[in-house]
């Protein structure tokens, strides 16, 4: 006998799940982008002007953008450990109150007009690591992702807001994890994590060999 | 070898379907499509152990050609990048240490009986039909010819060889492949479930979701990242079904070299198996044994074929038939009118192989269609652990090209 004596069928139940389990975006830093707790940690690498201006347009954003809620426990059955109260105007003239995750820090990216990182982290232009292209230099299809593709032309600072479990959003998005229970990032080093590197290259794909 | 037609089972898509192989079928077009139980092949026990004893042989010769083709410094005619070449010979360095491998699948040209198998290529890095192999085949077997035998230990084959890796290599295993793709997708969960049956601790993430994680400010910073899951996890192990080739040539190329080189990261496929998964192989193997009866003549130049030759000519990092031309060749090398077959492709700029045109098993059925069936070897951990083959009315098998099961007697 060649054959299997038992093949194990696990695989009925498997077949059922889908693979990719997240269907929430779940990437993206720009290339380049980096996240500051606050004004001081920006300024140990950027002019502190920019810092400045970079927090308010931060803050700003992030009275738009963040998740919001009636109340403080609706806002920490959510995930949010650390909800603060904000109030906005309304059209009528009058404000309202409610409740959202503080912001715990924001990533600035380049600035338009070239200009870089300003604490010599200067890091290699994107085109460095595109030449190591294709094996043989063959006609792999657009190899350029949909990360960082806009680096260049990124000059905005974006707010930054956590949940319980240690995952840093902007904009809805993961970017980052810290450990779970981090109320403030100072100027600890904060892990980022950039998406969507794998995959672009596959040439007419229909799989394997 | 013997092309054997039968009524396919009248529920096979529910029973097939059951088994988690949702991609049997190519939607739209002549069916059937791609799984094909209206026929099978019946071979003898003694073709079995000739094309297993020619795997086993062939995998060792190939084995033996890397090594050359690292140590003559023959790469670059394969095609690959500086970048790839300096990996490979790293990965190739370090075989015996820290590379893990799976598997393999040859592909041979065989009409059976005394007729040695001909290697057509050995699809090392991404080889496919695993799960129709394993489980489709074995299971039809089970229910129409449960006496019969049919060579195909691989689940036994891959447990073994997980738990020899796992052995080696404590830690979470990731497994990843290109989304969406029914066919990769359903490879990978069966690569996942033989992992989880070797006792790994295995998760599967998305080609597009694996992120690189870096300290604050070093998002471009090759030296300080690695790469994550969507939990941010950080990956050691991984398992991947999509080409070493393409990985390279992504953004993320830079990166998944760096993490190799280091030892960071732990690739299966490992690298220099892109040496033998490279057509140029077939060149090298002929130099180093030539007639060896388990291959065809193959040259990087055609001119070196004599005129009036039928040759096959394969680009270097092509797949599933991809590119692959055939042809007559007139007095010193060009073609002697237009090809006989060829198919389209994003292949050939990286260069060409030229292979002698083999004959293959071919038989007619009731309805006068002939059909041309490839035999695709498997190798896991060094052994020849079962067979799969796939039919074409054509005669470059492609990556629609029918699966067809078979058993021996």
């Amino acid at each position: 006998m060649r054959k299997s004596r038992y093949v194990t069928l696990l695989l009925a139940g498997a077949a059922a799940t889908t693979l990719v389990a997240c269907d929430q975006q779940h990437d993206m830093t720009q290339d380049g982008e980096t996240l500051y707790g606050d004004v001081a940690a920006c300024a140990k690498e950027r002019d502190p002007a920019e810092c400045d201006q970079g927090f308010a347009q931060a803050k700003e954003e992030h009275l738009k953008q963040a998740p919001k809620f009636t109340t403080k426990e609706e806002c920490e059955a959510a995930g949010f450990t650390q909800c603060e109260t904000a109030q906005v105007r309304t059209a009528e003239g009058g404000s309202q109150s409610f409740f959202m995750p503080m912001m715990m820090g924001y990533m600035m990216g380049q600035m338009l007009g070239g200009r870089g990182y300003g604490g010599g982290m200067g890091m290699p232009p994107r085109q460095d690591q595109q030449s190591t292209g294709s094996a043989g230099g063959s006609a792999a299809g657009g190899a350029s992702g949909a990360a960082g593709a806009n680096t260049a032309a990124r000059t905005a600072s974006r707010p930054v807001y956590g949940d319980r479990n240690g995952y840093l959003y902007t904009g809805g998005t993961a970017v980052a994890r810290v450990q779970p229970g981090t109320t403030s990032l100072g100027s600890t080093p904060v892990r980022m994590t950039s998406r969507g590197g794998f995959g672009s290259s596959a040439r007419g794909f229909s799989g394997g060999a | 070898m013997q092309r054997i037609s039968l009524a396919p089972r009248p529920d096979w898509i529910a029973k097939v379907e059951a088994l988690g192989f949702d991609w049997h079928s190519v939607p739209e077009t002549e069916q059937p499509s791609y799984w094909d139980e209206s026929a099978y092949w019946k071979l003898t026990a003694d073709e079995v152990d000739r094309l297993e004893a020619a795997t086993e042989e062939l995998h060792a010769m190939c084995i033996e050609a890397a090594g050359q083709a690292v140590e003559r410094g023959l790469l670059p005619h394969f095609g690959f990048s500086e970048t790839a070449i300096a990996l490979i010979e790293e990965s190739w360095r370090r075989r015996d240490a820290d590379q893990l491998s799976i598997y393999g699948r040859f592909d041979f040209a065989y009409t059976g009986a005394d007729a040695p198998p001909k290697m057509l290529e050995y699809n090392a890095d991404t080889p496919t039909g695993l799960y129709e192999a394993a489980v489709v085949q074995w299971a039809w077997l089970e229910e129409r010819f449960p006496e019969s035998d049919q060579f195909n230990s691989l689940h036994e084959g891959l447990v073994q060889a997980w738990t020899k890796l796992r052995d080696k290599n404590k830690g979470v295993l990731h497994l990843t492949c290109l989304t969406p793709h029914a066919e990769d997708e359903g490879t990978l969960r069966y690569m996942l479930d033989t992992a989880l049956e070797a006792g790994w601790t295995a998760k599967i993430v998305g080609a597009s979701d694996i992120g690189w994680s870096t300290l604050d400010g070093a998002a471009t910073n090759i030296a300080d990242g690695y790469f994550v899951d969507l939990e941010d996890s950080k990956i050691e192990t991984l398992f991947k079904i999509v080409p070493w080739d393409w990985l390279l040539s992504d953004e993320f190329g830079a990166r998944l070299v760096h993490a190799v080189k280091t030892g960071e990261l732990t690739v299966i496929e490992p690298a220099w198996k892109m040496i033998i998964a490279n057509k140029a192989i077939l060149a090298l193997l002929w130099e180093m044994y030539p007639d060896h009866p388990n291959l065809l003549p193959a040259f990087m130049d055609r001119s070196a074929f004599a005129p009036g030759s039928t040759v096959v000519a394969k680009p270097l990092l092509g797949r599933e038939g991809a590119n692959i031309s055939i042809a007559e060749l007139g007095a010193d090398g060009p073609l002697a009118g237009a090809p006989i077959a060829s198919m389209d492709g994003a292949y050939g700029d990286e260069g060409y192989v030229y292979q002698a045109l083999s004959p293959m098993a071919s038989a007619v059925d009731d309805a006068g269609k002939t059909h041309h069936a490839v035999i695709g070897s498997w190798v896991i951990d060094g052994i020849g652990r079962g067979i799969g083959i796939r039919e074409d009315t054509g005669l470059i098998t492609h990556n629609r090209s029918r699966f067809v099961p078979h058993l021996f007697e």
